[in-house]
């Protein structure tokens, strides 16, 4: 397999350009996706190469960008949709949550909807609490959506990819402060399964359970724990639904200790549904300590980037919580 | 409230105590006075029986630890009755790990205790007290805010020895099945583990346990003064004689016959007292102890090792008491019932290798005495006497002496008093 060392941002472009190339049905529309390439230029060149009709831009109105992606996916096209920031998901709720995750149960399975609603999550960029959010447990809370989270250049391709391909709708959450990370891809086509998570590195002393940003931060982290001679494990579930339960568990057994990060606010976190999935398993007789979110404050994402900081969980928040417990 | 089991104090000078052996494991019932442990202490295996009745809540000391006098080495209360922490906490006691020296001081233990007298343990902790059969209250916690984590667990199933080379070696506890009471993994389990995996060890260590490193730690310590050893060879005519008149009265009276050794410890108390100021004293750091009292220790050996009980104010007994007390002493020995006072305050040693066809050695002084006399064996030799070539029985003595306390002269003269008494039984009188 040949790699090539791209971008995360450069990685969704590809999945999209390679997917629309492969498959005329597959579309991008969006807020200044077009004559613009993004807000974040993750679409740049893309209006070029497919033109007017398969890259859309839309008026403001992340209502109408939902609405009209789930209409196109129930009459035969593929949307990739972009809402700019995943904070606008609120005006799309009532087409996402309402319409969407729900037709292809209602219809009894005569209808299906393969949608693919990409948007940029979390914050770090200065943005402000309207700009930052990290909204994923809203979206995992709702039966008939899928919910992806990637963190690589890797997984972002091979996951969109598979979620453009797959026939129901598909909430595709990128780290916007990992755009411009870059990563091995593999030149050639791949695609990566939903439900599986990725094991980031390998460890025996404790597993630290990452979503997003957190993944790249868990990891520094337990490279400065290494040095203390604590040897984390981290895992990256890579798709929050469907959620690969066996691999955290077994890690579980493991370690013994659990420690969930992600970005977003700890009250109603999806780290509560990840702890919860551990203490119904198998894994309970192997806890060792009490299972720990590292999480973001219960606050609004303020504006001062120093602030904002302390807002979210940074790398030594990690370093602490794993001495902790270990 | 659970009865409180101490570490005895057994004599004056005891201050420290060896658990050897526990008969009884947490969770088991005993009766008021049933043997629950025996411990060792300087030089004596001691039974200690359960002061109450009830059941076994905790055991404060493996086997092997070494634990003050007066510290708690076990609870006995009701089932489910909860062990007085605060107690608990003062306990310290010292692990030995003899292959290395190493004096490994365990952290103060806390109890486990939490809400409602429940024990406070993480869900992996009590799965493998599950499966291992282990009482969590027993295990001492080492995890936040006192909880009993899985680490606990195991390392309570191995005794401290093997945690120490487990955590050296780093061999993985979990894994190894005890072969102790009560599956206990001890040393050996896990030195076998460590053969099995290829490691550097040939044959097997065993640590120095008990009697042997309290003789080890005394020798070491004894070795330290500068010995010298004076040789002289004497004539035993005198003593064979004086001993075949004495049989029949005394087999009459106390049903014992004397011994050599009996007479010689007879000679040697009475040439003490005339040599007290120089031989009949104990060497400490801070000075030279004059003893008043002659207390002549007798070396005993026994299966696995040695003991020296003491006869007290030996000048001021006659044979026939010394015989009875040698005797009574020598049995109490070999059955392992000297009680530590028998065994301590003696101000000078005798060491008998006659019987085994020994003529002469260097024996090492019994500090802090700063004498020791060698007996060797007694056999008929030729002598030139006045020209002519007699048969004579004869005997070899060595008297070691610390020569910081004792100049060489000062021993010699002394060994030559006794030679004098020994040829001379009429001065015994």
């Amino acid at each position: 397999m040949t790699m090539a060392l791209i971008t995360y941002k450069e990685a969704v472009r590809q999945a999209m350009q390679e997917e629309m190339r492969r498959d005329e049905n597959v579309f991008l529309l969006g807020e200044d996706v077009g004559v613009y390439g993004g807000a974040f230029g993750v679409s740049l060149g893309m209006l070029e190469e497919f033109g007017e009709e398969r890259v859309r831009d839309t008026p403001i109105s992340e209502g109408v960008i939902a609405g009209a992606a789930a209409g196109a996916a129930v009459t035969g096209l593929r949307p990739i949709a972009e809402i700019m920031f995943s904070d606008f998901i609120t005006i799309a709720m009532d087409s996402l949550v309402n319409q969407a995750a729900k037709m292809r149960y209602m219809f009894g399975g005569k209808a299906k909807v393969p949608m693919v609603l990409r948007m940029p999550g979390g914050s770090g960029t200065g943005a402000a609490a309207q700009h930052s959010q990290s909204l994923e447990a809203w979206l995992v809370h709702v039966p008939g959506l899928k919910v992806v989270m990637p963190s690589t250049p890797y997984d972002v391709k091979g996951l969109l990819k598979t979620a453009i391909r797959d026939d129901n709708p598909v909430v595709f959450i990128e780290t916007k402060t990992v755009y411009n990370k870059k990563g091995e891809v593999p030149e050639e086509d791949y695609a990566i399964p939903f439900g599986v998570a990725d094991i980031k590195r390998v460890g025996k002393d404790v597993t630290v359970f990452a979503t997003g940003v957190m993944v790249h931060r868990s990891l520094e982290a337990a490279e400065i724990l290494a040095k203390e001679g604590i040897d984390v494990e981290v895992i990256d579930p890579r798709t929050l639904v469907p959620f690969d339960k066996e691999t955290l568990v077994k890690s579980v057994i493991k370690t013994g200790k659990l420690i969930i990060v992600h970005e977003a606010c700890k009250r109603g976190g999806f780290g509560g549904e990840v702890a919860a999935e551990v203490m119904e398993s198998e894994a309970f007789d192997y806890l060792d300590a009490p299972i720990k979110r590292v999480a973001g404050k219960n606050i609004p994402i303020p504006y001062c980037m120093e602030l904002e900081k302390s807002a979210v969980p940074q790398v030594d928040d990690i370093v602490n919580a794993v001495r902790e417990i270990v | 409230m659970a009865t409180e089991l101490l570490m005895p104090k057994l004599g004056m000078t005891m201050e420290e105590g060896t658990i050897v052996t526990w008969f009884k494991k947490v969770g088991d019932s005993v009766a008021e006075g049933e043997i629950l442990l025996e411990i060792l202490t300087d030089k004596v295996n001691m039974e200690v029986e359960a002061p109450a009745a009830g059941q076994v809540l905790a055991i404060m000391a493996a086997e092997g630890d070494i634990v003050e006098v007066n510290k708690p080495i076990a609870y006995i209360g009701q089932p489910g009755e909860k062990v007085e922490s605060h107690a608990v906490q003062d306990l310290k006691i010292e692990k030995q790990h003899t292959t290395q020296e190493a004096i490994i001081t365990a952290a103060p233990i806390q109890s486990a205790e939490g809400i409602g007298g429940k024990v406070k343990a993480s869900p992996a902790a009590k799965r493998i007290a599950r499966e291992e059969e282990i009482d969590l209250r027993a295990v001492p916690p080492s995890g936040p805010g006192g909880r009993i984590i899985a680490v606990d667990v195991t390392n309570y199933k191995a005794s401290p020895l093997a945690q120490k080379i487990a955590q050296d070696k780093g061999v993985e506890l979990a894994e190894i099945t005890g072969t102790g009471i009560g599956g206990k993994i001890m040393k050996s389990d896990v030195e076998n583990v460590l053969v099995k995996a290829g490691s550097k060890a040939k044959g097997i260590r065993k640590p120095l346990a008990g009697m042997r490193k309290v003789i080890a730690d005394h020798m070491t310590d004894a070795w330290r003064a500068p010995h010298v050893t004076h040789n002289m060879e004497v004539d035993m005519s005198g003593m064979v004689e004086l001993r075949k008149k004495l049989i029949p009265g005394f087999e009459k009276r106390i049903g014992l016959k004397p011994s050599y050794n009996d007479l010689i410890i007879k000679v040697v108390a009475k040439a003490l007292r005339e040599y007290q100021q120089v031989i009949n004293a104990r060497l400490h750091s801070d000075g030279l102890e004059i003893c008043d009292e002659v207390n002549v220790g007798m070396a005993v050996a026994l299966p696995n090792g040695l003991v020296v009980p003491v006869i007290k104010n030996a000048d001021t007994l006659s044979i026939e008491e010394i015989t009875k007390r040698a005797k009574e002493l020598a049995m109490q020995a070999k059955e392992g019932k000297l009680l530590p006072d028998e065994m301590s305050g003696g101000t000078f040693t005798v060491t008998n290798l006659g019987m085994y066809g020994i003529d002469t050695f260097t024996p090492v002084v019994n500090a802090p005495e700063v004498c020791i006399l060698g007996v060797g064996q007694l056999q008929d030799k030729v002598v030139v006497k006045d020209g002519e070539m007699i048969i004579q029985p004869r005997m070899s003595l060595s008297l070691s002496f610390d020569h910081r306390a004792v100049d060489g002269a000062q021993a010699a003269e002394f060994l030559r008093r006794i030679k004098e008494l020994l040829e001379d039984y009429l001065q015994l009188i």
